[in-house]
């Protein structure tokens, strides 16, 4: 049964896109039956699945509303191993991000109970806010890997996430876990990005990930194309660390080791 | 092998033709797309150093290559120690990892 694994940060910008996209191509490309679910409205994770141009027959939002079974909404993406569930952009249904926060947060981790046993791994990739599509998501995620660029402000609000998760771990999602911290855009030029990666690992120890994402074109470049960077360029120091997170991942969930339990 | 033509008067033109366009490059443009690649400010010391010819992605292209120079700095004491330049004060970074571990052993 597949170990549900949700990307999560409430700031923007922080990589959680282009960590879920690629680390759902690596688990998919080691020989897992893989599923990417793309939780945000914004559709930046549809736009480089693979899934036609033309418009996705159904949308996460058709199966969170009950119009559809949520594994009708399963469209094939880029290899054999690898599928996806869209989203579509529709403003008609923002009145859902404002459901209360007790209205229906199982919809998506109940459909997904349905599914689970076609996958290994299902990543989620969430939008950057609170509201009833992120805390679906929670509550749907065997564990949390956090995304977190090597900068003052992405530390300082890791810390809040860290509070939020605690939060929602003591009301909505007592089995809530951590899978890990993972460093990215690092820039070994900033002098900043060396002393978080330092202070990060001293505090928060084993949590954060070995491997730490460098800033790289090739990845900036491949969410340009709409592909994972390791269908353009596998060689590239970008492609590489993702190829190594993915090892590390596998291997963190194959020895139960997660932390916040 | 067969010469068919003067292989001087088509380096020439080849060169010619890189000359021409040399002058016909937009280097503010140019600056740009360079100083969003690497993520860094170029300014106006940039100057065209060569170029060529070449086949890419099924077309002719033409490749310029351009020299940027560059003024850096680093600090030293009296004892010679490098100085690292001046940012987040440690303590605050401190704080965050103190607050971030606190968070994680409680949970
Ligand atoms: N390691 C990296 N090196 C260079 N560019 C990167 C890297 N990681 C992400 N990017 C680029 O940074 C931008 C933001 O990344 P991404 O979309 O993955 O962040 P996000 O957390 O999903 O953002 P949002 O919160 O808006 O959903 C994108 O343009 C992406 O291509
Ligand atoms: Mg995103």
């Amino acid at each position: 049964m597949a170990h549900t694994i949700g990307i999560v940060n409430l700031k923007g910008g922080v990589g959680k896109t282009t960590t879920a996209v690629n680390l759902a191509a690596y688990l998919s490309d080691a020989g897992n039956r893989t599923l990417l679910i793309d939780c945000d409205p914004q559709g930046s994770a549809t736009a480089m699945i693979g899934v036609p141009k033309r418009k996705p027959a159904w949308s996460l939002f058709d199966a969170l509303d009950g119009r559809i079974r949520l594994k009708d909404a399963v469209a094939p993406a880029w290899t054999p191993m690898l599928d996806a569930i869209p989203v579509r952009p529709d403003f008609n249904r923002t009145e859902f991000e404002d459901a209360p926060e007790f209205f229906q947060k199982h919809i998506l981790s109940d459909g997904l109970n349905e599914i689970k046993d076609g996958y290994d791994y299902i990543v989620l990739d969430t939008p950057p806010s609170v509201g009833y599509i992120s805390i679906n998501a929670l509550a749907a995620s065997d564990s949390l890997l956090i995304p977190v660029q090597c900068e003052y402000l992405a530390y300082a609000s890791l810390v809040r996430l860290l509070k939020y998760i605690r939060h929602m771990k003591g009301t909505a999602h007592p089995g809530m876990k951590l899978l890990g911290v993972l460093l990215t855009m690092h820039d070994g030029l900033q002098p900043i990005s060396g002393k978080i990666i330092k202070n990060i690992r001293e505090h928060l120890k084993d949590l954060v990930f070995d491997v730490i994402i460098p800033r790289s074109i090739d990845l900036c470049e491949s969410s340009s194309y709409g592909i994972p960077v390791l269908f353009k360029s596998p060689d590239s120091p970008g492609a590489v660390s993702y190829k190594r997170l993915a090892d590390e991942v596998i291997g963190r969930i194959a020895t139960s080791r997660f932390y916040g339990i | 092998m067969t010469k068919i033509a003067n292989p001087d008067i088509i380096s020439t033109a080849k060169q010619e033709l890189i000359d021409r366009i040399k002058q016909a490059i937009d280097i503010q443009g140019v600056r740009r797309i360079l100083e969003f690649q690497h993520n860094m400010e170029i300014g106006e010391n940039i100057e065209v150093s060569g170029g060529d010819v070449m086949v890419y992605n099924n077309q002719l292209v033409y490749r310029m290559d351009f020299e940027v120079l560059f003024s850096l700095s680093v600090l030293f004491d009296n004892e010679g120690n490098y100085i690292p330049s001046e940012d987040t004060p440690d303590e605050n970074i401190e704080e965050l990892g103190r607050e971030a571990e606190d968070i994680i052993q409680k949970m």
